[in-house]
């Protein structure tokens, strides 16, 4: 199927409502955005209302930003980072919400109990990392480029591999327990 | 001589620029020993983030309710700020046409005391509002007027303001437009448009009187001496 030209794109793209493109970058991102966040925090539904006062940021903003994603999880992570000020709003939108959120596999209870065992001992190798380890490699790991993981973290590009490759390196020697 | 890390990395992640790429790539197809640390690199990366899956869990709906709500919650103190000011000034207004009425005596007395003094013109009462637009942007007037006329100026400041120059008029502002409840009314209006707003378009009644889309900008009149655009509030907008 051919693929649409650029022209094409930006008419299309022209003919949608703010709404209709809104849907669209929750549909491309919203599941990797949540997933980062969940690793990130070890807490789903802290995740959950990040993600989603980052949607609320973006629909108030009016319009796209040229990179969504990108500016997506850069709202979201300085949310994250001043997670003191959702406090509150989590505890409100947890009961909106309501119930607990099931983790993605192992369905019954001998899977459940082995699977959060294990959860927990990657989770403690995870949380070993430096705050910007963490993020650098969970970001990787949703697939951001070098250029994206830069300009969100505010790294030099031309280091990006060696602060990727340095984390990798901590994250492994900590789980084989080095 | 071996790849450093970077470099490792780098073709690990398909990052590397074609020229380097492309040298990079001879020298593993000639060096074993960078071949397996590439083959290492990206068996114990798949490994890790193999590892990183078992932390997921599924992805709650967002809720889109919540996100239209909080998003305009931002929009409603500035709504209830502007329909507070625009409640004092017709309140005061009323107050003043009420013949007899206490506001209308003290302000009579005040302005007998000032025409001893000054005799220059009284400038005409103004109001107004100031917001920060969404993108795209509505204004609007929602009826044409006998007289009075609008004056348009793209500015460099990131707010929108209108000003009222003559009878107040009801403003109620949202995130993504400003309604002006100016039925019956004579005044004229001074808006000021942010220049780096992308989409914004301005009706009077039922006929947009100005149309900003990027650099495009229509509207039937050419810009004056200022650049401003100056536009009768009659029925047709000319």
């Amino acid at each position: 199927m051919p693929q649409p030209t650029a022209r094409e794109s930006t008419l299309k793209r022209m003919t949608r409502t703010f709404p209709d493109l809104l849907q669209e970058v929750h549909d491309a991102h919203y599941a990797s955005l949540f997933r980062y966040f969940d690793r990130l925090s070890g807490d789903p539904d802290l995740a959950a209302d990040i993600v989603q006062e980052a949607f609320v940021r973006l629909y108030r903003r009016g319009s796209l930003p040229d990179m969504p994603d990108r500016w997506l999880v850069t709202v979201a992570l300085n949310l994250f980072r001043n997670e003191r000020a959702m406090a509150r709003r989590r505890k409100v939108l947890r009961l909106e919400r309501g119930g607990e959120l099931a983790p993605a596999r192992h369905p019954s209870p001998a899977d459940r109990a082995v699977a959060a065992e294990r959860r927990s001992e990657i989770r403690a190798a995870l949380d070993r990392l430096s705050p910007r380890e963490r993020e650098l490699l969970l970001l990787r790991a949703e697939g951001y480029s070098y250029r994206d993981l830069a300009e969100i973290l505010d790294l030099n590009e031309a280091s990006v591999g060696t602060l990727l490759a340095r984390a990798k390196r901590a994250f492994q020697a900590t789980w084989e327990g080095e | 001589m071996h790849l450093d890390i970077e470099t490792l990395e780098r073709a690990l992640h398909d990052e590397l620029d074609p020229e380097p790429g492309e040298a990079v790539e001879r020298h593993l197809a000639s060096c074993p020993t960078c071949a397996d640390r590439l083959t290492e690199a990206r068996r114990d990366e798949r490994r890790l983030f193999g590892l990183l899956e078992e932390l997921d869990h599924e992805p709650p709906a967002i809720n889109w309710g919540a996100v239209t709500r909080e998003s305009r919650s931002g929009g409603s103190a500035r709504s209830l700020i502007a329909a507070s000011v625009a409640f004092l000034l017709v309140a005061s207004g009323i107050l003043f046409a009420i013949p007899g009425s206490p506001l209308r005596k003290f302000l009579e007395s005040v302005l007998a005391d000032t025409e001893t003094v000054a005799s220059a013109p009284e400038d005409p009462a103004v109001s107004g509002i100031a917001v920060e637009p969404a993108d795209p942007f509505d204004v609007r007037f929602v009826a044409s007027q006998r007289t009075g006329r609008i004056r348009i100026t793209l500015v460099p400041s990131k707010r929108l303001e209108l000003k009222v120059v003559g009878d107040p008029v009801e403003l109620e502002s949202g995130v993504d437009r400003l309604l002006i409840s100016n039925e019956g009314s004579g005044s004229s209006y001074e808006l000021l448009v942010p220049r780096a707003l992308g989409s914004i378009r301005v009706r009077v009644g039922e006929s947009t009187v100005f149309d900003k889309q990027g650099e495009r900008i229509r509207t039937p009149r050419t810009p004056d001496s200022t650049g401003a655009y100056v536009i009768e509030m009659t029925p047709l907008g000319t």
